[in-house]
């Protein structure tokens, strides 16, 4: 009964050991990444089908989102062709993870416009923008507006 | 996952019941154990770790200390004791506080330290004060030490109780865990219990939560003085009839399994004085204070400065346990405040007082404290009790005001019905006066479930104020 | 005697508890039952896809994925798909909605029930910012076109006009009052012309929908007669020809409420005296017609997307008008039905819709020669709009070769103008080089190939 004893109070210090790793990798989960933005982009747009988008210029990052693209390290947008189409795609790399706030708040605005036009027109395209997928990892924060958004989102996180 | 919404009445709970009732005795808690544990599980998929650490930990230490009773070594009963309430202690406090203690340091301190906040675990304040109940219990020699990791699981984790009480004490249950039985009439009344509680919650409280939303949305300069009454008066019952509600569903689920809780509230909205209020709202959480707080601490057997100093610790605590922020602090202090003077300086007062009067002296009062419930923050606590007295309001009465007064006027009246005694004891009565009657009885309930069925169909967003505990 | 009471009261408490054990027990097995076979139901039914009175997609089962149970996404996703495909859903909210009028209430997510059957739209809270700064680019815009006569006119919705239908006392905006404060941010480069006037005369006809929150042709027909006078259109027809394409038209606010107890009618106007042949072409999907009217819409639950087929981006209509008129229009989904009215007093119509387009105004005013522009809206969209003014500061493009050059640039200039969208600074930029690639072809095709005759 002893040696029982003695192992049950190894198995709370086990426990208790356990449950600091726990804690830690709930505090982090901000790891930055090293990864390249081309190859994360590479990777992340070939999980979906980029016939009908087109690549977009600063600009429109500025025009569609408010955020000027050169506040941070990398910025990579993909639009539909189509002005009717929803599908969208934006990768953004920051130079500094105090900056994902203001990113998460744009892509929020971004996505409540677009609900906003196509309520009531277009529930396949309501549909597409309410399944999107947001992924902050860190460093790098994934928007995409499409049917294979969850397969971008496994791409982007493989790629990191 | 939460007991009023479809896929729990009508996925979850079938499976769960069939896989409980064709299961022999002896497994019988092992499917609430499992199915407890996913419940937990489909609403917080990352901390049923968590709770499941706190029920093997806990487990462990009622087995020391029962180890080191047997063996005469008292100084290791208190260490294994005191080990556990801290680590009890700190999951809730570092889960829940840190934030919040981080945020009000930053504010003293100089250096500004970076923090991040992790969102908080279902259920957390309710299943850590249950276990420690059970330590604390262990330790007083209230109870026996629960050998079976599979009872002792069942006790923490039970779904019905797990993420909004009623907090259940070891000791009430200790005899149940083990042996119960499910006869078809307290299954019956289980569901009656149940279907009670669902319709409290779908029926009343979402409904007139609505109006508080509305009338707190408004911009502040069209908040007239009947509109902020409105509002605060749709949080009143709002809160009522939704934890009362779910406490209620959380009572009849577990007789549907053989348990019989404790009551949680006793129509609070009669009371008499704040004493009594505090006899009959969230009945598990004051008694649990009382018992491990209160008592230790000497209670009111002592000098009448030290009672006071209880009072105030047992409120204050009370009010943090409500929440991280300072409004529930302050609310909780606002209660400990007036007992102390219901106690020590109106007593005589009160006691002459009619009835009628006794009530609205409460009401009013109670209504003030969820102003700082409801809240989000002291400024704008007191910026609505402002315009509830005419301070800051758009006149006494406006245009929005009577929209919201004529809608929910029934709505109300309904409310109030709902909060006395009368109302179901005059029904039960009624019901069972004569055989015929029986069928109308049982017609009123499906009537009542397939009511708060179509809201529920119909919910996206379907809230439970308490929560965020 | 007492004996027998004591005896009578004794029966009488057995009965009663023999019958609550009866009630409890009879409880007990129906719900027990109603559980079971709601489950089963629910089970074997098949999957629906789309719900046509909610006009949107329903959920289906989700993909399993370890990923996806870690962020709980599973389980939520999981829960929806079970609500979406509850047996009996519809009849489900039906009930519920009788349920909310019992208690009394006026409002259903967002539309209130009015009287006589009348939906309409709680009007949101404007974000004045955005109102301004529309308002201010707007005015900027006309300073630009000094030879172009810019009109703004904004159409007020039901929940102002139509007060005498809204359920007593419900909150709604004084439009009215909206307008005033747009007119005076928009200064005097911009010419008003008011409708609320023209619709309040008429507000006991039939110039809103009830179940949409759209205004009908005859609403849009009393516009016209004000947008005439002050557009200086001469000439107009002396009457119509009305003709009803649809009875049973349930609109947006019917989805929406899910209150589906009224329906609406749907009218075309076609103009008497007056021959117009017109080309109409979707710039966008490269589409050409020549009818406004897309009768195959009619099929569709929205049966206001009869004109037009919805909204696009860009639409270019071109006629058969003598008369050099070009008209610029931008639009919400209200100008949809006023277009017909439109047709036979102008050469060239392009229809703009800043919500989804983003390409440039410029290009579209220089090759069509365009002479009047128009912004026409209704209250509640305007002012919740936030994309004219981005679309206005849009900047003609100069062809440029070098896109590296053009990217720096761009940074630098954005740099130093953090103002950002109105500053039009980045004028060295090829436009459409690396987005989207309309905006050239676009352009191009409006005169050149595809002109109408």
């Amino acid at each position: 009964m002893k040696g029982l004893m003695r192992y049950i109070g190894i198995v709370k210090y086990i426990l208790i050991m356990l449950l600091t790793i726990f804690v830690m990798s709930l505090l982090s989960g901000g790891e930055i990444s090293n990864a390249k933005m081309e190859s994360v982009a590479k990777r992340v747009t070939k999980a979906i089908d980029t016939e009908e988008l087109s690549e977009a210029d600063n600009r429109m990052v500025k025009r569609l989102y408010g955020i000027n693209a050169n506040d941070y390290e990398n910025v990579v947008l993909y639009v539909s062709d189509s002005n009717m189409e929803v599908e969208e795609l934006l990768i953004v790399k920051l130079k500094d993870t105090s900056q994902s706030e203001a990113v998460e708040a744009a892509i929020d605005t971004r996505l409540n416009t677009q609900l906003e036009s196509f309520e009531g027109y277009g529930p396949e395209q309501c549909k597409l923008l309410k399944d999107h997928v947001l992924d902050v990892r860190g460093n790098y924060i994934l928007y995409v507006v499409d049917k294979k958004a969850k397969a971008a989102d496994k791409a982007f996180q493989k790629s990191l | 996952m939460i007991f009023s919404s479809v896929f729990f009445m009508f996925v979850f709970l079938p499976v769960v019941l069939l896989a409980y009732f064709l299961v022999p005795k002896k497994f019988k808690n092992v499917v609430i154990l499992i199915s407890s544990l996913i419940f937990y599980a489909w609403g917080e998929p990352v901390y049923v770790v968590l709770m499941i650490f706190s029920i093997v930990y806990n487990y462990i230490a009622g087995i020391e200390m029962e180890y080191h009773r047997k063996a005469g070594r008292k100084g290791r009963i208190k260490t294994v004791f005191l080990m556990a309430v801290v680590v009890n202690l700190f999951i809730l406090g570092f889960f829940k506080y840190y934030g919040f203690l981080l945020q009000n340091l930053n504010r003293i301190l100089p250096v500004d330290i970076p923090y991040r906040a992790l969102p908080l675990p279902i259920g957390i304040s309710f299943y850590t004060f249950q276990t420690l109940s059970y330590v604390i219990d262990v330790y007083w020699g209230n109870v026996a030490v629960q050998k079976n990791l599979i009872h002792f699981g069942t006790y923490i984790s039970m779904f019905p109780q797990l993420i909004a009480g009623p907090i259940v004490r070891y000791a009430d249950v200790e005899e149940q865990l083990v042996n119960r039985r499910v006869t078809i009439v307290k299954f019956g009344d289980g569901a009656a219990w149940f279907l009670r509680g669902l319709a409290k919650k779908v029926l009343l409280a979402n409904n007139v939560g609505m109006a508080y939303d509305a009338i707190t949305a408004l911009p502040g300069d069209e908040i007239s003085v009947l509109a902020a009454w409105i509002g605060c008066a749709a949080y009143t019952f709002q809160i009522y009839f939704d934890f009362s509600g779910y406490s209620d569903m959380a009572i009849g689920l577990g007789k549907m399994f053989g348990f019989e809780f404790m009551k949680n509230f006793d129509y609070p909205y009669t009371s008499t004085s704040i004493t009594d209020f505090w006899r009959r709202w969230h009945i598990s959480l004051s008694s649990w204070f009382r018992e491990y707080v209160y008592i230790p601490l000497g209670g009111n057997r002592v000098s009448k400065a030290k009672h006071i100093r209880n009072i105030f610790v047992v409120w204050m605590l009370t009010g943090l346990w409500h929440g991280a922020a300072w409004n529930f602090i302050f609310w909780g202090l606002y209660y400990g405040i007036l007992l102390l003077l219901e106690k020590y300086v109106l007593k005589d007062v009160i006691e002459r007082l009619p009835k009628a009067v006794k009530h609205i002296y409460t009401m009013v009062l109670v209504m003030i404290g969820w102003v700082f419930f409801f809240s989000p923050g002291i400024g704008s606590a007191f910026s609505y009790l402002g315009k509830m007295f005419g301070i800051g309001a758009a006149g006494f009465v406006n245009a929005t005001a009577i929209y919201y007064l004529y809608n929910y006027i029934l709505l109300f009246l309904v409310l109030i019905l709902c909060s006395v005694p009368y109302t179901y004891k005059k029904f039960s009565r009624v019901m069972l006066r004569k055989k015929s009657r029986c069928p109308v009885a049982v017609a009123t309930y499906i009537l009542m479930f397939i009511l708060s069925t179509a809201y529920l169909v119909n919910a996206t967003y379907n809230p439970f104020l308490y929560f965020r505990f | 005697m007492a004996l027998d009471e004591r005896k009578r009261k004794n029966d009488r408490r057995r009965a009663v508890q023999q019958w609550r054990k009866e009630f409890y027990s009879r409880l007990a097995k129906i719900f027990v039952i109603a559980l079971a076979v709601v489950m089963v139901v629910n089970i074997i039914k098949r999957d629906k896809s789309f719900s046509e009175s909610e006009n949107r997609v329903l959920a289906k089962k989700p993909e399993f994925s370890w990923e996806s149970i870690k962020s709980g996404k599973y389980m939520t996703e999981f829960e929806s798909y079970v609500s979406d495909q509850f047996v009996l859903r519809n009849q489900w909210i039906t009930l519920k909605l009788y349920e909310d009028k019992f208690l009394g209430k006026r409002e259903s997510n967002g539309v209130y029930l009015g009287k006589k059957g009348y939906l309409m739209e709680v009007p949101s809270e404007p974000d004045w910012e955005n109102v301004k700064r529309n308002v201010e680019s707007m005015s900027a815009f006309a300073e630009k076109h000094p030879d172009i006569p810019v009109y703004m006119s904004l159409a007020p919705n039901a929940s102002y006009i139509l007060k005498d239908k809204m359920p007593y006392g419900a909150p709604a905006r004084d439009q009215a009052a909206d307008i005033r404060e747009v007119n005076k941010m928009a200064g005097d480069k911009l010419l008003k012309i008011d409708l609320s006037g023209v619709l309040s005369k008429h507000a006991q006809e039939a110039i809103y929908y009830k179940t949409d929150h759209h205004w009908t042709s005859l609403g849009a027909y009393y516009a016209f007669g004000e947008l005439a006078k002050e557009m200086k259109i001469e000439n107009t027809a002396g009457g119509y020809n009305i003709y009803t394409v649809a009875d049973d038209f349930q609109g947006t606010l019917a989805s929406k409420s899910g209150y589906h107890g009224s329906e609406d009618v749907v009218q075309v106007y076609e103009p008497k005296g007056i021959e117009t042949d017109y080309i109409v072409m979707y710039v966008d999907e490269g589409k050409k017609s020549t009818s406004l009217y897309e009768s195959e819409c009619l099929n569709d639950k929205d049966k206001y997307t009869v004109f037009f087929g919805g909204n696009h981006a860009r639409v270019d209509i071109s006629t058969t008008q003598k008369e050099r008129r070009n008209l610029l229009l931008f639009k919400d989904s209200y100008a949809n039905c006023m277009v017909q009215f439109l047709l036979p007093y102008y050469q060239n119509i392009v229809m703009v819709d800043p919500r989804y387009f983003y390409d440039s105004v410029e290009n579209i005013i220089q090759s069509y020669g365009i002479t009047d522009v128009l912004f026409l809206y209704n209250v509640d969209t305007f002012l919740g709009d936030n994309s004219i003014a981005d679309v206005l500061a849009e900047e003609v493009k100069e062809p440029e070769d070098g896109d590296e050059g053009a990217e720096e640039t761009e940074g630098a200039e954005d740099a130093e103008n953090p103002g950002g969208a109105e500053d039009t600074g980045d004028a060295g930029n090829p436009e459409g080089a690396e987005d989207t690639g309309n905006s050239e072809d676009t352009g191009d095709t409006g005169n050149d190939e595809d002109a109408a005759e």
